[in-house]
């Protein structure tokens, strides 16, 4: 496993087109979240959850009342289905307002926000792969995971691989398929199919 | 871009699972000494106000702190807040008007929906608005006498009787707290300084048409094209973060090295918060200096003259690496009309932020 604590603003990846890059922003919100025992038990979450993945305080989800065991496979969506996704639906939480998506562009919320810098041959570029709208939601499923329950725990770590959002099935390139995607639904259509394995036990 | 390391996987603790029981509802400390509660209405859509703690707003602590505004009684040289924060002007201070050493130039943004930041300052070094008026006491504002303020204080029967009142069980009157309980009771009226009555929010209340300039320029200002609702999102349109939007390209001017000087990030040179646009048509010059003394200068910065540094925010470049939004002048007219209509004429004459009788 080479999973490694991320610094935020600090820390550079490798992006699979060939240059480097780094994360400046990363927030989006969780639902939907389900966990099936080994013995086919199923806990479901009806929630939403904002997630901020560079505040330490803000990228735990806090789920209540999910039962000791062993879990065989965990799901959940990255986004928000579309009776959420609608404007001025959520709590109007500073958080929840600066994800909105604008009424006069389709309204709702942005699912995800991933901003940073790349650096190529030409010099340092920003970047801003914004999602939304619902048809991109991104589907998680996490088979496998091992996860067991105990008594007095009440932690898991998942790890997010952050190259994945730009590799499998496809390599998205700033430089080719657009550093910015909103206004562009296929840029957010192959971001959202890459980041379906973007999560791991 | 900073090359510290090639990670490609975060670990993120993403899941923090428990049956703790929730305790949702707080209970409301009851008013002390016959205080009244502030009536703190929170506008239609606007998110919960970061509202103290430790300085609770009271009818009675917004009156002194509303009648100190505007009351010279604090300086030693005359000057009461309202020097320079003038209501007219959405109580924010122009350049031209301030009292500042000239070399030294400073844009002050209106003191309007206070209630709803995080923090203060353009770079945000003062973390609370409780605190925030002490800094005013120095030789560069009021050079106020602190022993003379409070004899004068303490001898007018309607100071005397509020501070004892709204701070009861302190030793209000002791050189230790009257600095703090007196910026504290300047920090409620500041608070309670609410400004939601624009044209715009008459507009989205159904309750006013906007003409076909404004529309046009109201759907610019929430699209890619336009692209400023990213940061100035409604309905403060403020995101209240930090960011560097390119109006420098080297930071060799200390002031302009911005949320930098706090964090020593070099991330983080240049960025500023970012201002609420409500009102924004009266508080002209624009940027934390006041580089821009119009609207359209401010428009045009974002339109072609953004300059690309390590700590621009991704948000400035657009697709093919651009920094440009190709806005034609009608477009330009258009947001600025729009922008127009975020004046709120109310509370430039609302008699509850003027002075008292």
């Amino acid at each position: 496993m080479d999973s490694l604590l991320f610094v935020p603003n600090k820390t550079v990846f490798t992006h699979p087109a060939g240059y480097l890059f780094g994360v400046t922003r990363l927030q989006y919100y969780i639902s939907r979240f389900t966990a099936v025992k080994e013995n086919g038990d199923l806990y479901i979450d009806n929630g939403f959850h904002y997630i901020d993945a560079l505040i330490p305080e803000n990228n735990t989800l806090v789920l209540s009342n999910l039962p000791q065991g062993k879990y065989k496979e965990i799901t959940f969506a990255v986004g928000l289905d579309s009776l959420l996704n609608q404007t001025d639906k959520l709590p109007t939480t500073v958080e929840n307002l600066n994800m909105a998506w604008p009424i006069l562009m389709g309204g709702g919320y942005h699912f995800v926000k991933m901003e940073g810098v790349y650096e190529d041959a030409t010099g340092n570029h920003g970047y801003a792969v914004h999602i939304g709208r619902n048809e991109n939601v991104i589907r998680i499923r996490i088979p496998n995971t091992g996860i067991q329950i105990e008594p007095g725990e009440n932690r898991i770590s998942l790890s997010m691989n952050i190259t994945e959002w730009f590799k499998n099935p496809v390599i998205y390139d700033f430089n080719v398929d657009g550093n910015y995607t909103m206004g562009n639904p296929v840029a957010m259509s192959k971001i959202k199919k890459n980041a379906e394995d973007i999560f791991t036990k | 871009m900073p090359k510290i390391s090639l990670l490609n996987k975060i670990l993120i603790s993403l899941f923090l699972i428990t049956v703790v029981l929730w305790q949702c509802a707080r209970d409301h400390e009851p008013a002390k000494n016959n205080l009244t509660p502030y009536p703190f209405l929170v506008p239609k859509g606007f998110p919960s106000p970061y509202l103290s703690a430790n300085n609770p707003m009271t009818v009675e602590g917004v009156l002194l702190g509303r009648k100190l505004f505007y009351d010279n009684i604090l300086s030693s040289n005359g000057r009461s807040c309202n020097s320079c924060h003038l209501q007219e002007n959405s109580f924010m201070v122009k350049n031209s008007d301030n009292y500042l050493d000239p070399n030294i130039y400073l844009n002050i943004p209106p003191l309007i929906n206070l209630a709803w930041n995080p923090d203060f300052g353009w770079y945000g070094v003062e973390p609370d608005l409780d605190h925030i008026a002490v800094g005013d006491f120095g030789p560069l504002f009021f050079n106020s006498d602190m022993k003379k303020v409070i004899s004068n204080v303490k001898s007018n029967s309607e100071y005397a009787q509020l501070y004892q009142k709204v701070f009861p069980d302190e030793e209000v009157f002791t050189e230790n707290y009257f600095a703090d309980k007196t910026a504290q009771a300047i920090a409620q009226f500041l608070r309670s300084i609410v400004s939601a009555s624009s044209r715009y929010d008459k507009f989205m209340m159904g309750k006013a048409v906007f003409s076909q300039e404004e529309q046009y320029g109201f759907e610019l200002f929430n699209s890619e094209k336009g692209d400023c609702f990213h940061c100035h999102s409604a309905p403060l349109f403020t995101d209240n973060l930090y960011h560097n939007i390119g109006v420098d390209s080297v930071f060799n001017v200390a002031f302009n090295s911005g949320r930098y000087l706090i964090t020593s990030n070099p991330i983080d040179f240049g960025k500023f918060s970012t201002p609420t646009l409500r009102n924004i048509a009266l508080t002209g010059p624009y940027m934390h200096d006041g580089r821009f003394a119009t609207l359209d200068e401010a428009i045009e910065h974002y339109n072609s003259k953004v300059h690309s540094t390590s700590s621009l925010d991704p948000i400035m470049t657009k697709n093919n690496k651009s920094t440009k939004l190709n806005l034609t002048a009608f477009d330009k007219l258009c947001i600025k009309k729009f922008l127009e209509t975020l004046t709120d004429s109310l509370l430039l004459s609302n008699p509850n932020y003027g002075k008292p009788k």
